[in-house]
């Protein structure tokens, strides 16, 4: 800096950088505490798109509406033409339907002499996609459900045949779910049928990669990639998708899930099933057991003072 | 009253400023590219706050400029703070070189804004990298910023056309 043309660093000169450097230290902290991936800022980023998600509805619905109709038109030229696909795909469906039909009858009886219990606790609710992410840096989507609905941290969500992926951040009315696709998204999956396990990575292109597959024997294009349920955030066999094997023999997965006509999706509520996890309250050490001949018998099962 | 009403000026400034940006952002937002193929969209919150930054007689005050792009990042999900960073920088920096910028032809004002949202983009892949984060692949960066360079154009007449608070120094 020529010393001739400022000699004497004036008051508002230095205070004009002290701000400038504050803001900057200020915003180096926030990318910090983003990368920490403290829950907070996740609940802070909630809770403004909760605010913001009411605009959404009324703004970018009917503007995203007006873009698939113009899209719609582009294939008014071919109706007739789909009309006749369609029907000759109603037709062989007429047949799927059947066949589906007694099987589900035989899958009924086989399931009566077996006694399965099929998790009994699966649930889920159905919200419409309100937005996406907007920028390159990350493949998510916001969805116009939240806490009230029941949707928590981790919870899967699947359009109407596979995962999509998910739920990273929960606020009251809005949830946002992280694509497969992600780069941050890893999901532990089993090849069938040569039951192989593997774990889904997203790296943003349309087709995630399988990594820690020990080998790809016995894997061919084509096989079904279904959820583990290891790590307890996702239940078992939710379809994910199917086996490509590139030229260059590096596996991947294509998704069932439909992203290009993403607009309802499910979200999985589970409530797992109790699981054992050392030993009972009854044998369980330092819990004082009395005799039965004693009148006070402390019972290991009560609930504790917060309730459970 | 020539304090109060340069005041108010201010204010509807940045009312217009605040209410496009949500605009821009909300339109961004729009769920139509959301497989991970497609093209990534422009990022027009950054044209309307570069715009007005350059081309405001009055410029943009640091806190609308940090609270707007913290709001952007906030709510599209993607790293935060970098961003902001960058643009406190390249607000800096255009204050400096804005007048220059304003005096020469528009292609020139249209390629320095571009080169600097690649310096954005740059700045957040670096940051992305020292903190071992994963980064998008390289064609998606250079889509986002070719779309975001071409939507640079209409927020400069935006930022001509709306209705001016401030009386031209």
């Amino acid at each position: 800096m020529p010393a001739g043309r400022n000699p004497v660093p004036s008051l508002g000169r230095t205070l004009r950088l002290v701000i400038l450097g504050g803001a900057g230290v200020v915003c180096v902290a926030l990318f910090i505490l983003w990368r920490i991936e403290s829950p907070r800022v996740e609940r802070v980023r909630a809770a403004i798109v909760d605010r913001v998600a009411p605009s959404l509805e009324w703004s970018a619905r009917p503007f995203a509406g007006i873009v698939r109709m113009i899209g719609d038109f582009q294939s008014f030229a071919r109706v007739y033409d789909q009309n006749e696909e369609l029907r000759r795909d109603v037709q062989r469906m007429q047949s799927w339907r059947e066949w589906a039909q007694q099987l589900e009858q035989e899958n009924a009886r086989l399931r009566a002499l077996n006694n399965v219990r099929l998790s009994p606790r699966l649930a889920f609710t159905t919200g419409e996609v309100l937005a996406d992410s907007g920028g390159p840096f990350r493949q998510s989507a916001i969805v116009n459900i939240g806490a009230r609905d029941g949707v928590e941290d981790g919870s899967a969500a699947l359009d109407g045949l596979g995962l999509v992926g998910r739920i990273a951040g929960v606020g009251q009315t809005t949830a946002r779910i992280v694509f497969l696709t992600d780069a941050n998204s890893k999901v532990p999956v089993v090849v069938r049928p040569s039951g192989r396990r593997a774990m889904v990575a997203g790296d943003n292109s349309d087709a995630p990669r399988l990594d820690f597959l020990e080998s790809v024997e016995g894997i061919t294009p084509g096989d079904r990639v279904v959820t583990t349920g290891d790590g307890g955030i996702f239940p078992p066999d939710i379809l994910v998708g199917q086996v490509a094997l590139l030229p260059n023999g590096a596996v991947r997965l294509r998704p069932a899930a439909d992203y290009r006509r993403l607009e309802f999706v499910r979200i999985l509520r589970v409530d797992p099933s109790p699981r054992i996890e050392g030993p009972g309250g009854l044998i369980q050490s330092g819990i004082p057991l009395t005799l039965p001949g004693d009148k006070v018998l402390p019972d290991p099962v009560a609930p504790g003072p917060e309730g459970g | 009253m020539m304090e109060r009403s340069a005041l108010v000026g201010a204010a509807q400034d940045r009312a217009i400023l605040i209410l496009l940006a949500a605009i821009a952002l909300i339109a961004g937002l729009v769920p139509l590219g959301v497989a991970a193929g497609a093209w990534p969209g422009p990022d027009l919150v950054y044209v309307l706050l570069v715009a007005w930054t350059l081309r405001r007689p009055g410029g943009l005050d640091l806190l609308t400029l940090m609270a707007l792009s913290l709001l952007a990042d906030l709510v599209r999900g993607g790293p935060l703070g970098l961003s902001t960073l960058a643009l406190i920088g390249i607000r800096e920096f255009l204050l400096r070189a804005g007048e220059d910028l304003r005096r020469g032809p528009f292609p020139v004002e249209w390629a320095v804004v571009t080169v600097l949202f690649a310096a954005l983009i740059v700045l957040q892949c670096v940051g992305l990298w020292l903190a071992f984060s994963p980064r998008p692949p390289l064609w998606m960066l250079a889509v986002h910023v070719l779309l975001t360079g071409l939507a640079y154009p209409p927020a400069a007449a935006l930022a001509r056309l709306a209705p001016p608070g401030r009386v031209a120094r």
